[in-house]
Parts: structure tokens; C-alpha cells; sequence
């Protein structure tokens, strides 16, 4: 857990290593997740959280506290991946990602009919009426569906869910309306919840052939309620 | 009563307290009587509390070689600043 900003900014101020070590700790792998949104490959990830830090330890004097110090630095890092991708000549156009609406973003209207629960995809999945909780619970599982949520939605739910950014700083963040952010993320969650269904399918499907050999690819825990889990590969 | 597909359309901003009073309870009085949205909507929670985790388990740690490079330019900032 780390101290609250008006402890860790004059901490990094004075130059103490420790504070700088625990936010580089902290942060670095959500900003590797962040980035990895934006741009081809791990490695260039790498290269983006790298140049970020590099950029945080050099405008680290003039960091003036208008948002925390974790939105600072992840916007720090959106912004660099995002030059990265278009001069990787890998800009997606927001119409790939689901539909542009005036702004070229998305079109809250497009909600309807097609952004609810997903009932209609259900009952191949998780919720058949025999439908048990499923906790994903190894987060093997959730970041393996993730790679299936496009890119847009899946910047907005890494950084609202997974890094737990306010919706205003992540509408300033991505630079987006504050009815794109919310579409973004509504639609980023039922595709990840129906890329979960599937990954769950897949991951029961491979414990009922492999059953002797990997025990620990599920555990189905009581009251007859199976807790899907996948071992971290 | 709202439809499965309204309690759908409002199921982000409910998953994050963010329906105003009126709304939020049209939403919870239909997620109690039908099972499916009650299904679907546990489902939904048990996903945000799993990304949840995900970002407090931090993720990829940076290589060695990469973090000390860091803190010393970390500390050579501080020299030339300080």
C-alpha cells in the first residue's frame, strides 16, 4: 500500500530513493498493461514504461498536484504509447472498434439493443440455468480474456477496474466525453464477460481431458458451487 | 418494472454506484425478482473484483537491469536538481 500523494510527492521531491523504488514497483506493471493496449508487442511496452519513468523522473519538479500523482504518470505513459503506435503506423480507427459516433468515438445510442447484459449470448456460457457462480478467481484467466476486449474498451477498463482511476480522470486521460467513457466501458465489460464465458468453456473443457494430470487447473469449491480457476502460465 | 435489456443498459453504472436514487432502485427491485439479471449482475461483480485484484497484484515487474537504471537516473536527478 503506498502513503497517500501529500506524503509520496514531497517524498519524491527530497529525492528519497525508497519512495521512488515503491511507485516504480507499484505502477510499472499496470503501466506495461496500459501500454500494451496501444501498442504491437511486449517489448515495445517495455520501451514505453521506460520512457515514462524516464519523463517522470525528469517533470517530477513541475508536477503541480492538479490530479494524483498514478493519473500524472499513466497519462504520461497513454500519451507515449499512443505516439508510439501511430508512428508504428498501427492507429486503429475508432470505427474498427465498434462504431464511430460524431466525435469518433462512440455512439451512446448503439447501447441499445446491443450493449445490455448480452443475455442473448448466454446460455452457450456461464449462465445456463444450472448457472453456478464463477469466481475468476487466477488472473491468468481475466488477463487471457482481455486480450479478446478491443483496444479502446480495454484501455478504459484497465484503467477504471484494474487500476481504479476516476471516471473524470480517465474522460482527461484518454481525452474522450464523459458518455464515451461510460459506453466504452459498459461495452468493454460484457465483451470481457463473454470472453471470460468462453475462456471458462475452454479451461473446463481442458480440465475434463487432462484431469489426472492437472488437478489444480480448477477448484470447485462447496455447496456444489464450482469456482473456476486457472493455474497462472 | 424495467426490462432485462434497461437493467442491462444501466448495469455499468449500477456496478459502480453510479445510478441516481430512483433509478437505482428500479434497477435493484427487478435484479430481485428475476434470476437471470441476478446472475448476470454477481457475474459482472465477481469480474470487477477480479480486475480489481489484477492491478493490486501489480503485474509485470520490471527488469533488473531496467529498474536499476531507473533509480540511478533517479538519483543522478536528484544531484543535478538538489
Amino acid at each position: 500500500m503506498l502513503p497517500a500523494d501529500s506524503d509520496l510527492v514531497p517524498a519524491l521531491l527530497r529525492g528519497e530513493e525508497a519512495a521512488f523504488a515503491s511507485i516504480l514497483d507499484a505502477w510499472s506493471g499496470g503501466l506495461q498493461r496500459v501500454a500494451r493496449s496501444y501498442v504491437r508487442t511486449n517489448e515495445i511496452a517495455d520501451e514505453v514504461v521506460q520512457d515514462t519513468w524516464r519523463a517522470v523522473i525528469a517533470g517530477l519538479p513541475r508536477f503541480e498536484g492538479r490530479s494524483s500523482l498514478k493519473t500524472w504518470i499513466f497519462t504520461i505513459a497513454a500519451n507515449r504509447a499512443r505516439t508510439r503506435a501511430k508512428r508504428e503506423a498501427r492507429a486503429v480507427p475508432m470505427s474498427a472498434v465498434g462504431g464511430g459516433g460524431p466525435d469518433g468515438g462512440l455512439d451512446p445510442d448503439r447501447l441499445r439493443g446491443g450493449g445490455g447484459w448480452l443475455v442473448t449470448d448466454a446460455p452457450e456460457g456461464i449462465d445456463s440455468p444450472e448457472a453456478e457462480t464463477i469466481a475468476w478467481e487466477a488472473s491468468g484467466v481475466v488477463e487471457e480474456a482481455l486480450a479478446a476486449v478491443p483496444e479502446r474498451q480495454r484501455t478504459v477498463l484497465l484503467l477504471r477496474d484494474v487500476e481504479g482511476l476516476s471516471s473524470e480522470d480517465v474522460c482527461n486521460l484518454l481525452e474522450i466525453s464523459h458518455s464515451n467513457q461510460r459506453v466504452l466501458l459498459h461495452r468493454g465489460r460484457a465483451k470481457l464477460r463473454s470472453a471470460l464465458a468462453t475462456t471458462c468453456r475452454r479451461c473446463r473443457t481442458r480440465r475434463s481431458s487432462h484431469e489426472p494430470h492437472q488437478p489444480a487447473d480448477a477448484v470447485v469449491r462447496g455447496g456444489g458451487r464450482a469456482i473456476v480457476g486457472l493455474a497462472r502460465r | 418494472m424495467l426490462s432485462c435489456e434497461e437493467v442491462g443498459e444501466r448495469s455499468s453504472a449500477w456496478l459502480d454506484d453510479e445510478l441516481g436514487w430512483w433509478e437505482g432502485r428500479l434497477v435493484n427491485f427487478h435484479i430481485k425478482r428475476c434470476a437471470m439479471c441476478r446472475s448476470v449482475y454477481e457475474q459482472y461483480r465477481s469480474m470487477k473484483q477480479s480486475l480489481a485484484e489484477l492491478g493490486e497484484g501489480g503485474g509485470a515487474a520490471l527488469d533488473p537491469e531496467v529498474r536499476s537504471g531507473l533509480m540511478a537516473e533517479f538519483r543522478g536527478s536528484v544531484d543535478r536538481d538538489g
